[in-house]
């Protein structure tokens, strides 16, 4: 599959991982088209007994918006997290199936999954900026996967990207915590793409900012779906509905439905997505 | 709104004053710690102040001759087991810390292991010293030299060290972690940039309660043998030594008032040492704490 | 907020069909009128047609309140435009009737008997149209809404007739000039009623299915249902 021209940062393949792929004898098995950057394959998630996720097959497409709304409890932000084994961090947590990701299974022994997490970046609900200065907030996450190019300029172009940079240029040596919570998040969203990521998981980015913020987020993520795939979860439905191309629809931890968002709101195949919508329920 | 149903009665007036008595049992509790205090180091000046000179610096002790005795070697000799003690126990207990937090996995082993380290810091000091006597200066032939007490201490005091860190990383919100982790760190990058640095203003308190814990302590220095009237410095960790609260201790067995006198000045000197160095460390840990907001 | 914004859509929803109702009645007066050449039954026509005009912007008002407050999507955001696109075209169909109880006031009775037959059979095919396109409404069946387009060919038949005849008649008789037009105008304006309830047919395919099979032929309109 053909690979966007990006720095040495986002080849993203140990040297090992490179070696096993050159040495196989047949195709990869898992091959993606050119236009799905993500495929899930029934993939299950326990977190001990209980099943979050349940036998949920999707392809995320290349330099789209693809959201996943459902009512909580779903398993939304489940699934998203497992995308970029996140949820390797919570001790009870099995995973069955496979996440095909750069014709590999995500969960298999080709794929490091702090390799992993380079390439696929995440933003969270609530904004998570490091306690250090904004300039460092940025540059940290580069410097220590071995970036060896101008750091100022790639701090100034991911804060650019991040519509963040007029605001804070003059302050990029001050603290990260006297930003506002929108600016917060914005950084946030700067400090992933920092690393160019193929990806960009957003677990409900706006939820804890006023709407004023919120509407600055969707222009920003507008934008770069030009450069990045953004796979995002919200228990917004109008924001899904204004933001993505693609929208999914979980419950109970099963995917109901997953169609081109214009179709998903007016006229969904299913009575179930149908009733969530129109808040039938949820 | 006034005057609606009669179920409810506020007795605000009840309430105010069982709140005021609260506070004043309160201010009384700390008023009496503070007292206390104030009377033990007002007793200590008023013996000892008249006999802390430049000669008693200098001076090496002296039974025969007591106005002439000195501090200089237990100066010495405290701050070589100090300095040494720190040197052990702080990257030790930290590391232990460090370890216990953020890669052990929470199975019955490690829940062992940490209940075990809240019991160790409540062991008497004294069985420290035994534990050294054994195994430091007997079974590692290590003599009763600086090095000897100087481990003893440590064992001493790293439990309070473990358990102050390990509460300063448990406070340390997790979405830093997950944030550092999202981003491709290894677990070792993220403790080593975010966790630790954040969790500095609290591990740096369990150092500066340790340390005063282990400059004060006479028991199990000895237990494990130090001397008491030694005239000359430690020129090595392998070297005899005696201490502060060990020279204290002997003087004050002492009938003589003299002796008195002079354990007293030696107790300024103790505390001479070891104020200055708690209002270092806690001047570093509040300049670390402004520099980043919480 | 659900249960209550259901409550409004289904009572909006309602006054919509009383409002279409109220067209089917006009519409059957007007032909009486027309047929019977009765004046007053033509006046009292007119007069209604005000009831439907003051009915349609109420309910056109309330569907943009709604549209707004509360942000509809799929098959809410589908009733909210049917409703929108079935009242502009009921009133269309009672300005239509208005028109023919207008010609209805200015005919006399031998005229009108002359194309009676016609303009019968129109007004019959018509009027049945209506109800089917209606019914479907009120049902939200997709089915019913395509009956109604099937009916629309045999109206434009019999306008088409219409017209041969009056072309045929016309040159021999000048003097009864004013009553052709007349007639003629009434067949034309139940040859759009008759379009207009075929529109119906289609907004109600389009609330049940959301397909838009406006200007298409019969077939595919039904393929698509």
């Amino acid at each position: 599959m053909a690979e966007p021209a990006r720095t040495l940062l986002s080849k993203g393949l140990s040297l090992r991982a490179e070696e096993l792929v050159r040495n196989q004898p047949s195709p990869a098995p898992d091959a993606l088209s050119a236009e799905t950057v993500i495929r899930v394959e029934n993939l299950t998630v326990r977190y001990g007994d209980f099943a979050a996720v349940r036998a949920v097959s999707m392809d995320i497409s290349a330099q789209q918006v693809t959201a996943i709304i459902g009512p909580s409890g779903c398993g939304k932000s489940t699934l998203l997290r497992a995308m970029n084994r996140m949820n390797d961090v919570v001790p009870t947590s099995t995973v069955e199936g496979k996440i095909i990701y750069r014709d590999r299974d995500v969960y298999g022994p080709l794929w490091d999954p702090v390799e992993l997490r380079r390439s696929i970046g995440m933003v969270f609900q609530k904004p998570n900026p490091f306690p250090k200065s904004i300039y460092r907030n940025v540059a940290w996450a580069p410097r220590i996967n071995g970036y060896r190019g101008n750091l100022d300029e790639l701090v100034e172009r991911s804060l650019r990207q991040a519509a963040l940079f007029d605001e804070v240029k003059d302050k990029l040596h001050e603290s990260a915590y006297a930003l506002s919570g929108g600016q917060q998040q914005r950084l946030c969203i700067a400090r992933a793409i920092a690393l160019e990521p193929d990806v960009l998981l957003m677990d409900e980015p706006c939820s804890a900012l006023d709407p004023i913020a919120t509407a600055r987020i969707e222009e920003l993520i507008h934008e770069i779906k030009r450069l990045y795939t953004v796979v995002l979860v919200t228990h917004n439905m109008q924001q899904a509905a204004r933001v993505s191309d693609r929208t999914a629809f979980m419950y109970m931890g099963e995917l109901i439905e997953v169609d081109d968002t214009a179709l998903i709101f007016t006229k969904p195949n299913k009575r179930k997505t149908n009733d969530y919508i129109t808040g039938r329920f949820g | 709104m006034s005057g609606e149903t009669s179920l409810f009665v506020p007795r605000l007036a009840r309430r105010r004053r069982r709140g005021r008595i609260f506070s004043m049992a309160c201010a009384l509790a700390s008023l009496f710690g503070f007292v206390f205090l104030v009377v033990l180091i007002l007793r200590v000046l008023y013996e000892g102040a008249a006999w802390v000179n430049e000669d008693f610096l200098r001076n090496y002790p002296s039974t025969i001759n007591p106005p002439k005795a000195g501090v200089k070697s237990a100066i010495w000799g405290t701050v070589w087991l100090i300095s040494i003690t720190l040197l052990i126990s702080v990257p030790v207990g930290v590391a232990s810390a460090v370890y216990l937090e953020e890669y052990a996995a929470n199975d019955r082993l490690t829940r062992f292991i940490q209940l075990n380290i809240a019991n160790l810091a409540g062991v008497p000091s004294i069985v420290y010293g035994i534990l050294g006597l054994a195994v430091f200066v007997r079974l590692c032939r290590l003599d009763r030299t600086v090095i000897a007490g100087a481990l003893s201490l440590s064992l001493l005091i790293m439990p309070v060290i473990i358990i102050a860190s390990r509460e300063a990383l448990v406070a340390v919100p997790r979405s830093i972690r997950h944030a550092a982790v999202a981003l491709g760190a290894s677990r070792w990058q993220t403790v080593r940039a975010h966790v630790l640095p954040a969790a500095l203003p609290g591990i740096m308190t369990g150092v500066i309660l340790a340390v005063s814990r282990a400059i004060g302590e006479a028991a199990p220095l000895l237990m494990i043998g130090a001397l008491t009237y030694v005239a000359f410095v430690p020129e090595g960790p392998r070297d005899y030594f005696t201490a502060l609260p060990i020279q204290i201790y002997d003087w004050c067995d002492r009938p003589q008032q003299v002796f008195h006198h002079l354990a007293a000045a030696a107790i300024i000197v103790l505390l001479g040492i070891l104020i200055p160095m708690n209002a270092v460390a806690i001047t570093l840990r509040a300049w670390h704490q402004r520099r980043r907001i919480w | 907020m659900t249960a209550h914004f259901v409550h409004l859509l289904d009572q909006l929803h309602r006054r919509s069909l009383r409002m279409a109702s109220l067209v089917e009645d006009i519409v059957e007066e007007a032909c009486e009128a027309a047929l019977d050449t009765d004046k007053k039954l033509a006046r009292r026509v007119i007069k209604r047609d005000e009831e439907v005009d003051s009915e349609e912007v109420d309910i056109e008002a309330e569907t943009v309140r709604l549209m707004a407050l509360y942000q509809p999507v799929g098959g809410d955001l589908r009733l909210l435009c049917t409703v929108l696109k079935v009242n502009n075209d009921l009133e269309r169909i009672a300005d239509c009737a208005v028109n023919i109880a207008e010609r209805a006031k200015h005919l006399d009775r031998p005229t009108m008997e002359g194309h009676a037959g016609i303009i019968g059979q129109m007004a019959t095919l018509v009027r049945r149209m209506l109800r089917t396109a209606v019914q479907a409404y009120g049902t939200r069946n997709g089915e019913g809404g395509i009956n109604v387009f099937s009916q629309d060919d045999a109206v434009d038949a019999l306008y088409g007739q219409m017209i041969i005849g009056v072309v045929d008649g016309a040159p021999g008789r000048p003097d009864l000039m004013a009553g052709y037009l007349d007639v003629l105008s009434i067949a034309k304006n139940l040859e759009r009623i008759a379009d207009h309830a075929s529109n119906i047919g289609e907004d109600v395919v389009f609330l049940e299915t959301g397909q838009i099979v406006r200007h298409r032929d019969d077939q595919s309109k039904a393929d698509e249902s």
